[in-house]
Protein backbone atom coordinates (compact mmCIF):
# COMPACT_ATOMS: atom_id res chain seq x y z
CA UNK A 1 0.00 0.00 0.00
CA UNK A 2 1.54 3.53 -0.62
CA UNK A 3 1.19 6.74 1.35
CA UNK A 4 -1.20 7.98 -0.79
CA UNK A 5 -3.95 5.34 -0.29
CA UNK A 6 -6.81 6.06 2.05
CA UNK A 7 -8.33 3.82 4.68
CA UNK A 8 -11.58 4.36 6.41
CA UNK A 9 -14.74 2.42 7.61
CA UNK A 10 -17.45 2.42 5.63
CA UNK A 11 -19.85 3.19 8.50
CA UNK A 12 -20.10 6.75 10.30
CA UNK A 13 -21.02 7.65 13.38
CA UNK A 14 -25.25 7.21 13.95
CA UNK A 15 -26.97 10.46 14.41
CA UNK A 16 -28.07 9.81 18.24
CA UNK A 17 -24.29 9.95 19.39
CA UNK A 18 -23.29 12.79 17.04
CA UNK A 19 -22.14 15.68 19.01
CA UNK A 20 -23.43 18.87 16.62
CA UNK A 21 -20.04 21.44 16.46
CA UNK A 22 -17.63 18.65 15.89
CA UNK A 23 -17.10 15.51 13.80
CA UNK A 24 -16.86 12.44 15.56
CA UNK A 25 -13.66 11.38 13.80
CA UNK A 26 -12.21 13.96 14.92
CA UNK A 27 -12.64 13.10 18.68
CA UNK A 28 -11.66 9.76 18.45
CA UNK A 29 -8.17 10.99 17.05
CA UNK A 30 -7.26 12.77 20.14
CA UNK A 31 -6.14 9.26 21.42
CA UNK A 32 -6.31 7.29 17.80
CA UNK A 33 -9.80 5.63 18.68
CA UNK A 34 -7.99 3.21 21.07
CA UNK A 35 -9.33 4.35 24.35
CA UNK A 36 -12.96 4.53 23.35
CA UNK A 37 -15.37 2.05 23.08
CA UNK A 38 -16.37 1.57 19.60
CA UNK A 39 -19.62 -0.13 19.63
CA UNK A 40 -22.02 2.66 19.17
CA UNK A 41 -24.15 2.51 16.41
CA UNK A 42 -23.73 3.43 13.35
CA UNK A 43 -25.82 3.40 9.79
CA UNK A 44 -24.10 1.21 7.30
CA UNK A 45 -23.87 1.58 3.41
CA UNK A 46 -26.67 -0.88 2.30
CA UNK A 47 -25.92 -3.80 0.62
CA UNK A 48 -28.03 -6.07 -1.98
CA UNK A 49 -31.07 -7.44 -0.20
CA UNK A 50 -34.38 -9.07 -1.00
CA UNK A 51 -37.81 -7.23 -0.78
CA UNK A 52 -38.21 -9.11 2.56
CA UNK A 53 -35.34 -8.06 3.83
CA UNK A 54 -35.65 -4.36 2.57
CA UNK A 55 -39.26 -4.24 4.78
CA UNK A 56 -37.97 -5.57 7.35
CA UNK A 57 -34.56 -3.40 7.76
CA UNK A 58 -37.23 -0.59 7.12
CA UNK A 59 -39.74 -1.83 9.95
CA UNK A 60 -36.77 -2.04 12.06
CA UNK A 61 -35.73 1.50 11.37
CA UNK A 62 -38.54 3.14 11.68
CA UNK A 63 -38.68 1.25 15.43
CA UNK A 64 -35.40 2.84 16.11
CA UNK A 65 -36.58 6.39 15.34
CA UNK A 66 -39.33 6.09 18.04
CA UNK A 67 -36.42 4.30 20.33
CA UNK A 68 -34.34 7.83 19.81
CA UNK A 69 -37.54 9.54 21.82
CA UNK A 70 -38.97 6.94 23.18
CA UNK A 71 -37.90 9.01 26.95
CA UNK A 72 -40.53 11.22 25.53
CA UNK A 73 -43.33 8.86 25.42
CA UNK A 74 -45.17 6.47 27.74
CA UNK A 75 -44.59 3.07 26.93
CA UNK A 76 -48.66 2.82 25.67
CA UNK A 77 -47.88 5.27 23.29
CA UNK A 78 -44.41 3.51 21.99
CA UNK A 79 -46.29 0.16 21.85
CA UNK A 80 -49.13 1.44 19.80
CA UNK A 81 -46.79 2.80 17.38
CA UNK A 82 -44.97 -0.17 17.47
CA UNK A 83 -48.19 -2.24 16.73
CA UNK A 84 -49.58 -0.02 14.17
CA UNK A 85 -45.86 -0.24 12.55
CA UNK A 86 -46.11 -3.69 12.21
CA UNK A 87 -49.53 -3.98 10.88
CA UNK A 88 -48.43 -1.62 7.89
CA UNK A 89 -44.75 -2.44 7.36
CA UNK A 90 -44.94 -5.94 6.07
CA UNK A 91 -43.76 -8.03 3.11
CA UNK A 92 -47.79 -9.19 2.75
CA UNK A 93 -48.73 -6.14 1.85
CA UNK A 94 -46.19 -3.92 -0.48
CA UNK A 95 -44.97 -4.82 -3.73
CA UNK A 96 -41.21 -4.85 -4.75
CA UNK A 97 -41.71 -1.19 -6.86
CA UNK A 98 -43.55 0.63 -4.05
CA UNK A 99 -41.53 3.37 -2.33
CA UNK A 100 -41.11 2.08 1.41
CA UNK A 101 -41.95 4.76 4.15
CA UNK A 102 -39.40 7.48 4.60
CA UNK A 103 -37.76 7.66 7.72
CA UNK A 104 -37.49 11.45 8.20
CA UNK A 105 -41.09 12.16 7.23
CA UNK A 106 -42.01 9.29 10.38
CA UNK A 107 -39.32 11.24 11.87
CA UNK A 108 -41.09 14.63 11.53
CA UNK A 109 -44.32 13.09 12.77
CA UNK A 110 -42.75 12.12 15.76
CA UNK A 111 -41.39 15.34 16.16
CA UNK A 112 -44.54 16.78 16.25
CA UNK A 113 -46.45 14.33 18.27
CA UNK A 114 -43.74 15.32 20.85
CA UNK A 115 -44.21 18.81 20.44
CA UNK A 116 -47.84 18.92 20.43
CA UNK A 117 -48.29 16.47 23.42
CA UNK A 118 -50.71 14.75 20.65
CA UNK A 119 -50.84 10.84 20.55
CA UNK A 120 -54.19 10.15 19.79
CA UNK A 121 -54.17 9.83 16.17
CA UNK A 122 -56.43 6.69 14.44
CA UNK A 123 -54.14 5.51 12.00
CA UNK A 124 -51.41 5.88 10.01
CA UNK A 125 -50.37 5.28 6.86
CA UNK A 126 -48.07 5.55 4.19
CA UNK A 127 -48.86 7.76 0.84
CA UNK A 128 -47.27 6.47 -2.85
CA UNK A 129 -43.70 8.41 -2.40
CA UNK A 130 -43.14 7.06 0.82
CA UNK A 131 -44.33 10.35 3.11
CA UNK A 132 -46.17 9.22 6.59
CA UNK A 133 -49.80 10.03 6.42
CA UNK A 134 -51.82 10.29 9.56
CA UNK A 135 -55.47 10.41 10.39
CA UNK A 136 -57.29 11.92 13.22
CA UNK A 137 -60.96 10.67 13.57
CA UNK A 138 -63.56 12.46 15.80
CA UNK A 139 -67.34 13.27 15.59
CA UNK A 140 -68.36 14.58 12.35
CA UNK A 141 -64.08 15.41 11.75
CA UNK A 142 -62.44 14.04 9.66
CA UNK A 143 -58.32 15.63 9.73
CA UNK A 144 -55.86 13.76 7.72
CA UNK A 145 -51.97 15.38 7.57
CA UNK A 146 -49.00 14.18 5.38
CA UNK A 147 -45.76 14.53 7.10
CA UNK A 148 -43.25 15.71 4.75
CA UNK A 149 -39.31 15.37 4.63
CA UNK A 150 -38.53 19.30 5.05
CA UNK A 151 -40.66 19.46 8.25
CA UNK A 152 -44.24 20.98 6.39
CA UNK A 153 -47.30 19.35 6.74
CA UNK A 154 -50.21 19.38 3.96
CA UNK A 155 -53.48 18.53 5.53
CA UNK A 156 -57.14 18.16 5.03
CA UNK A 157 -60.11 18.65 7.24
CA UNK A 158 -63.57 17.23 6.59
CA UNK A 159 -66.09 18.58 8.95
CA UNK A 160 -69.57 17.67 8.78
CA UNK A 161 -72.35 19.23 10.37
CA UNK A 162 -75.57 17.58 11.86
CA UNK A 163 -77.88 19.28 9.45
CA UNK A 164 -75.72 17.74 6.83
CA UNK A 165 -73.47 20.79 5.51
CA UNK A 166 -69.62 19.81 5.05
CA UNK A 167 -67.02 21.75 5.29
CA UNK A 168 -63.57 21.17 3.19
CA UNK A 169 -60.42 23.15 4.28
CA UNK A 170 -56.94 22.16 3.23
CA UNK A 171 -53.49 23.86 4.31
CA UNK A 172 -49.66 23.10 4.13
CA UNK A 173 -47.82 25.17 7.04
CA UNK A 174 -45.09 24.17 9.36
CA UNK A 175 -44.65 21.60 11.85
CA UNK A 176 -45.26 24.49 14.74
CA UNK A 177 -48.34 26.25 12.61
CA UNK A 178 -49.80 22.65 12.35
CA UNK A 179 -50.12 22.14 16.09
CA UNK A 180 -52.56 25.07 16.26
CA UNK A 181 -54.59 23.59 13.45
CA UNK A 182 -54.79 19.78 15.15
CA UNK A 183 -55.93 21.58 18.30
CA UNK A 184 -58.69 23.86 16.46
CA UNK A 185 -60.22 21.12 14.70
CA UNK A 186 -59.67 18.51 17.35
CA UNK A 187 -60.43 20.40 20.50
CA UNK A 188 -58.09 18.92 23.50
CA UNK A 189 -56.11 16.71 20.94
CA UNK A 190 -54.97 13.96 23.32
CA UNK A 191 -58.85 13.46 23.86
CA UNK B 1 -23.16 13.58 47.81
CA UNK B 2 -24.86 12.19 44.47
CA UNK B 3 -26.39 8.58 44.82
CA UNK B 4 -24.75 6.64 42.37
CA UNK B 5 -28.07 4.33 42.65
CA UNK B 6 -30.47 6.50 41.59
CA UNK B 7 -33.08 5.23 39.11
CA UNK B 8 -35.12 7.27 36.94
CA UNK B 9 -38.54 6.50 35.12
CA UNK B 10 -37.55 8.46 31.95
CA UNK B 11 -33.31 8.19 31.37
CA UNK B 12 -32.14 10.20 28.96
CA UNK B 13 -30.00 7.18 27.79
CA UNK B 14 -29.85 7.16 24.31
CA UNK B 15 -26.98 4.04 24.05
CA UNK B 16 -26.01 1.81 26.36
CA UNK B 17 -22.83 -0.34 25.39
CA UNK B 18 -20.84 -3.17 27.62
CA UNK B 19 -18.14 -4.33 25.39
CA UNK B 20 -15.21 -6.96 25.46
CA UNK B 21 -12.05 -6.49 23.55
CA UNK B 22 -9.77 -9.11 22.92
CA UNK B 23 -6.52 -9.37 21.46
CA UNK B 24 -6.87 -13.03 19.34
CA UNK B 25 -7.49 -12.66 15.57
CA UNK B 26 -10.24 -14.38 14.22
CA UNK B 27 -11.47 -14.94 10.75
CA UNK B 28 -14.10 -13.54 8.92
CA UNK B 29 -15.43 -17.30 8.93
CA UNK B 30 -15.64 -17.44 12.88
CA UNK B 31 -17.31 -13.95 12.97
CA UNK B 32 -20.01 -15.16 9.83
CA UNK B 33 -20.21 -18.55 12.78
CA UNK B 34 -21.22 -15.87 15.04
CA UNK B 35 -23.23 -14.20 13.28
CA UNK B 36 -25.30 -16.89 12.28
CA UNK B 37 -25.99 -18.33 15.63
CA UNK B 38 -27.12 -14.77 16.93
CA UNK B 39 -29.25 -14.01 14.12
CA UNK B 40 -32.22 -15.09 15.61
CA UNK B 41 -32.44 -12.79 18.06
CA UNK B 42 -30.88 -10.23 16.09
CA UNK B 43 -32.25 -10.25 12.63
CA UNK B 44 -31.32 -7.08 10.82
CA UNK B 45 -28.08 -7.97 9.88
CA UNK B 46 -25.47 -4.87 9.10
CA UNK B 47 -22.25 -5.97 7.29
CA UNK B 48 -19.37 -3.54 8.42
CA UNK B 49 -17.06 -3.06 5.37
CA UNK B 50 -13.20 -1.28 5.45
CA UNK B 51 -12.62 -0.18 1.82
CA UNK B 52 -9.16 0.90 0.88
CA UNK B 53 -8.62 3.33 -2.09
CA UNK B 54 -5.57 3.34 -3.60
CA UNK B 55 -4.47 6.33 -6.07
CA UNK B 56 -1.55 5.75 -8.45
CA UNK B 57 -0.05 8.24 -10.86
CA UNK B 58 -1.68 8.39 -13.56
CA UNK B 59 -5.00 8.32 -12.14
CA UNK B 60 -5.24 4.30 -11.54
CA UNK B 61 -7.31 3.67 -8.44
CA UNK B 62 -7.87 0.59 -7.18
CA UNK B 63 -10.56 -0.20 -4.53
CA UNK B 64 -10.59 -3.46 -2.48
CA UNK B 65 -13.22 -3.97 -0.13
CA UNK B 66 -13.07 -6.04 3.32
CA UNK B 67 -15.60 -7.36 5.82
CA UNK B 68 -14.23 -6.25 9.20
CA UNK B 69 -17.33 -7.41 11.29
CA UNK B 70 -21.16 -7.23 11.25
CA UNK B 71 -24.30 -5.23 13.43
CA UNK B 72 -26.87 -7.09 14.68
CA UNK B 73 -30.30 -5.41 15.46
CA UNK B 74 -33.63 -6.83 16.95
CA UNK B 75 -36.96 -6.78 15.85
CA UNK B 76 -37.59 -3.82 18.19
CA UNK B 77 -34.93 -1.67 17.19
CA UNK B 78 -33.49 -1.51 20.95
CA UNK B 79 -31.05 -4.31 21.32
CA UNK B 80 -28.05 -4.90 19.43
CA UNK B 81 -24.88 -6.89 19.11
CA UNK B 82 -21.85 -5.31 17.50
CA UNK B 83 -18.79 -7.37 16.18
CA UNK B 84 -15.90 -6.13 15.09
CA UNK B 85 -12.75 -8.13 13.35
CA UNK B 86 -10.54 -4.65 12.98
CA UNK B 87 -11.47 -3.37 16.49
CA UNK B 88 -11.32 -7.07 18.01
CA UNK B 89 -14.52 -5.80 20.08
CA UNK B 90 -17.57 -7.20 21.20
CA UNK B 91 -20.76 -5.60 22.46
CA UNK B 92 -23.99 -5.34 23.49
CA UNK B 93 -26.06 -2.18 23.04
CA UNK B 94 -29.19 -0.97 24.31
CA UNK B 95 -31.15 1.74 22.42
CA UNK B 96 -34.08 3.43 24.38
CA UNK B 97 -35.82 3.19 25.93
CA UNK B 98 -32.99 1.60 28.63
CA UNK B 99 -34.27 -0.51 30.57
CA UNK B 100 -31.22 -1.08 33.33
CA UNK B 101 -28.32 -2.54 33.93
CA UNK B 102 -29.68 -6.12 35.39
CA UNK B 103 -31.05 -6.39 31.76
CA UNK B 104 -28.12 -5.35 30.38
CA UNK B 105 -25.49 -6.99 31.52
CA UNK B 106 -27.59 -10.15 31.71
CA UNK B 107 -28.31 -9.84 27.36
CA UNK B 108 -24.08 -8.65 27.47
CA UNK B 109 -23.03 -12.44 29.04
CA UNK B 110 -25.65 -14.22 26.84
CA UNK B 111 -24.35 -13.12 23.93
CA UNK B 112 -20.77 -13.25 24.75
CA UNK B 113 -21.34 -16.86 26.18
CA UNK B 114 -22.49 -17.77 22.40
CA UNK B 115 -19.28 -15.51 20.87
CA UNK B 116 -17.03 -17.89 22.89
CA UNK B 117 -18.94 -21.10 21.87
CA UNK B 118 -18.08 -20.45 18.55
CA UNK B 119 -14.87 -19.02 18.37
CA UNK B 120 -13.66 -20.10 21.76
CA UNK B 121 -12.96 -18.23 24.75
CA UNK B 122 -10.33 -14.64 23.92
CA UNK B 123 -7.74 -13.32 25.86
CA UNK B 124 -9.76 -10.16 27.02
CA UNK B 125 -7.71 -7.03 27.18
CA UNK B 126 -10.21 -4.19 28.27
CA UNK B 127 -13.75 -3.91 29.49
CA UNK B 128 -15.85 -0.99 29.18
CA UNK B 129 -18.85 0.24 30.03
CA UNK B 130 -20.10 3.31 27.72
CA UNK B 131 -23.13 4.90 28.24
CA UNK B 132 -24.42 8.06 25.99
CA UNK B 133 -26.78 10.42 27.67
CA UNK B 134 -29.17 12.72 25.22
CA UNK B 135 -30.50 15.65 27.59
CA UNK B 136 -33.39 17.56 25.95
CA UNK B 137 -33.57 20.78 27.11
CA UNK B 138 -36.79 22.96 26.74
CA UNK B 139 -34.94 26.28 24.77
CA UNK B 140 -36.62 28.78 26.60
CA UNK B 141 -35.18 27.40 29.72
CA UNK B 142 -32.08 26.30 28.14
CA UNK B 143 -31.53 29.91 26.21
CA UNK B 144 -32.00 32.00 29.52
CA UNK B 145 -29.33 30.12 31.63
CA UNK B 146 -25.90 29.62 32.04
CA UNK B 147 -24.35 26.27 31.28
CA UNK B 148 -23.93 25.82 34.89
CA UNK B 149 -27.43 25.93 36.01
CA UNK B 150 -27.86 22.64 34.19
CA UNK B 151 -24.46 20.96 34.39
CA UNK B 152 -21.41 21.00 37.27
CA UNK B 153 -18.73 20.22 34.10
CA UNK B 154 -17.86 22.22 31.35
CA UNK B 155 -15.49 24.22 29.06
CA UNK B 156 -14.09 27.08 31.45
CA UNK B 157 -13.40 30.20 28.79
CA UNK B 158 -11.58 33.22 29.21
CA UNK B 159 -13.66 36.57 30.30
CA UNK B 160 -15.26 38.12 27.86
CA UNK B 161 -16.02 35.35 26.28
CA UNK B 162 -19.64 33.60 25.67
CA UNK B 163 -19.71 29.72 25.55
CA UNK B 164 -22.33 29.18 22.41
CA UNK B 165 -24.80 26.32 24.21
CA UNK B 166 -25.34 25.03 20.62
CA UNK B 167 -22.20 24.29 19.37
CA UNK B 168 -19.56 23.26 22.06
CA UNK B 169 -17.69 20.79 23.00
CA UNK B 170 -15.26 18.73 25.66
CA UNK B 171 -13.44 15.99 25.78
CA UNK B 172 -11.74 14.62 28.82
CA UNK B 173 -9.80 11.71 29.87
CA UNK B 174 -8.98 10.70 33.25
CA UNK B 175 -9.26 7.30 35.87
CA UNK B 176 -11.55 7.10 38.46
CA UNK B 177 -10.18 7.22 42.01
CA UNK B 178 -11.87 4.57 43.70
CA UNK B 179 -11.60 2.06 40.90
CA UNK B 180 -8.86 2.58 39.06
CA UNK B 181 -11.10 2.56 36.02
CA UNK B 182 -10.22 4.68 32.94
CA UNK B 183 -12.99 7.37 32.05
CA UNK B 184 -13.46 8.78 28.66
CA UNK B 185 -16.17 12.13 28.88
CA UNK B 186 -17.10 14.01 26.09
CA UNK B 187 -19.78 16.81 26.93
CA UNK B 188 -21.31 18.92 23.89
CA UNK B 189 -24.15 20.25 22.19
CA UNK B 190 -25.68 17.45 19.59
CA UNK B 191 -28.50 18.62 16.89
CA UNK B 192 -31.28 18.82 18.59
CA UNK B 193 -34.00 16.54 17.98
CA UNK B 194 -37.40 17.88 19.30
CA UNK B 195 -38.99 20.36 18.11
CA UNK B 196 -38.72 23.89 20.60
CA UNK B 197 -35.69 22.09 22.84
CA UNK B 198 -31.78 21.94 22.56
CA UNK B 199 -30.39 18.63 22.87
CA UNK B 200 -26.65 18.03 24.93
CA UNK B 201 -24.78 14.67 24.90
CA UNK B 202 -23.14 13.63 28.14
CA UNK B 203 -20.97 10.13 26.92
CA UNK B 204 -19.59 8.37 29.60
CA UNK B 205 -16.87 5.88 28.39
CA UNK B 206 -15.59 3.65 31.72
CA UNK B 207 -13.07 0.67 31.25
CA UNK B 208 -10.65 -1.34 32.88
CA UNK B 209 -7.47 -1.70 30.17
CA UNK B 210 -5.67 -4.74 31.30
CA UNK B 211 -5.46 -6.94 34.51
CA UNK B 212 -9.08 -8.88 33.32
CA UNK B 213 -9.50 -11.49 35.14
CA UNK B 214 -9.43 -15.42 33.71
CA UNK B 215 -12.34 -16.31 35.47
CA UNK B 216 -15.64 -15.36 33.79
CA UNK B 217 -17.88 -14.93 37.18
CA UNK B 218 -14.87 -12.54 38.15
CA UNK B 219 -14.46 -10.58 34.80
CA UNK B 220 -18.67 -9.87 34.70
CA UNK B 221 -17.76 -8.22 38.59
CA UNK B 222 -15.46 -5.90 37.41
CA UNK B 223 -17.79 -4.92 34.47
CA UNK B 224 -20.54 -4.55 37.20
CA UNK B 225 -18.06 -1.87 38.95
CA UNK B 226 -17.92 0.02 35.96
CA UNK B 227 -21.78 0.61 36.84
CA UNK B 228 -20.72 2.53 39.63
CA UNK B 229 -18.32 4.55 37.94
CA UNK B 230 -20.34 5.74 35.32
CA UNK B 231 -23.30 6.81 37.48
CA UNK B 232 -21.52 8.53 39.67
CA UNK B 233 -19.67 10.43 36.92
CA UNK B 234 -23.52 11.30 35.58
CA UNK B 235 -24.83 12.17 38.45
CA UNK B 236 -21.86 14.67 39.21
CA UNK B 237 -22.23 16.26 36.72
CA UNK B 238 -25.74 16.90 36.28
CA UNK B 239 -27.47 19.36 38.64
CA UNK B 240 -31.22 19.42 40.26
CA UNK B 241 -32.61 21.15 37.47
CA UNK B 242 -31.27 19.14 34.83
CA UNK B 243 -32.53 15.60 36.76
CA UNK B 244 -35.98 17.18 37.21
CA UNK B 245 -36.05 17.42 33.21
CA UNK B 246 -36.38 13.56 33.18
CA UNK B 247 -37.56 12.16 36.97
Amino acid sequence: MTQAALNFVSDTRHSTAGFASMPQQSLRSADDGKSLTRNVVRPVVPVDKSFEERIFDCLVDLKVAVANISMHLSANERHRLFDELDAKVNAEDWHEDDYLPQLRSFQNFLKWMIYSKSSAWTSLGVSGDGTITVAWKRQGVLLTAAFDVAETVRWTARVSAINGDLGISTGRCSLRLFAMQAQFYLGEVNG
Amino acid sequence: MPDPDKSYDKPPIVEAVIEVRFSDDYSIRDLERCRDRLKKAYPKVEDIDEFEVEFAPGGEQKTKRTRIGFKLIAASGSDLVVCGLGTKTFGTSRMAPYTGWDNLIAKAKENFEIFTSVVGRPNVTRLAARFINRIDIPIGQFSEAPLDEFFNIGPVVTSGLTVNKSAFLQHIQGVSAPTGAKVTLQFGSAVPVLIDCSSVLLDIDASFDGDIPLKLDHMWTRVDELRQVKNLIFEQSITDRTRKLFQ
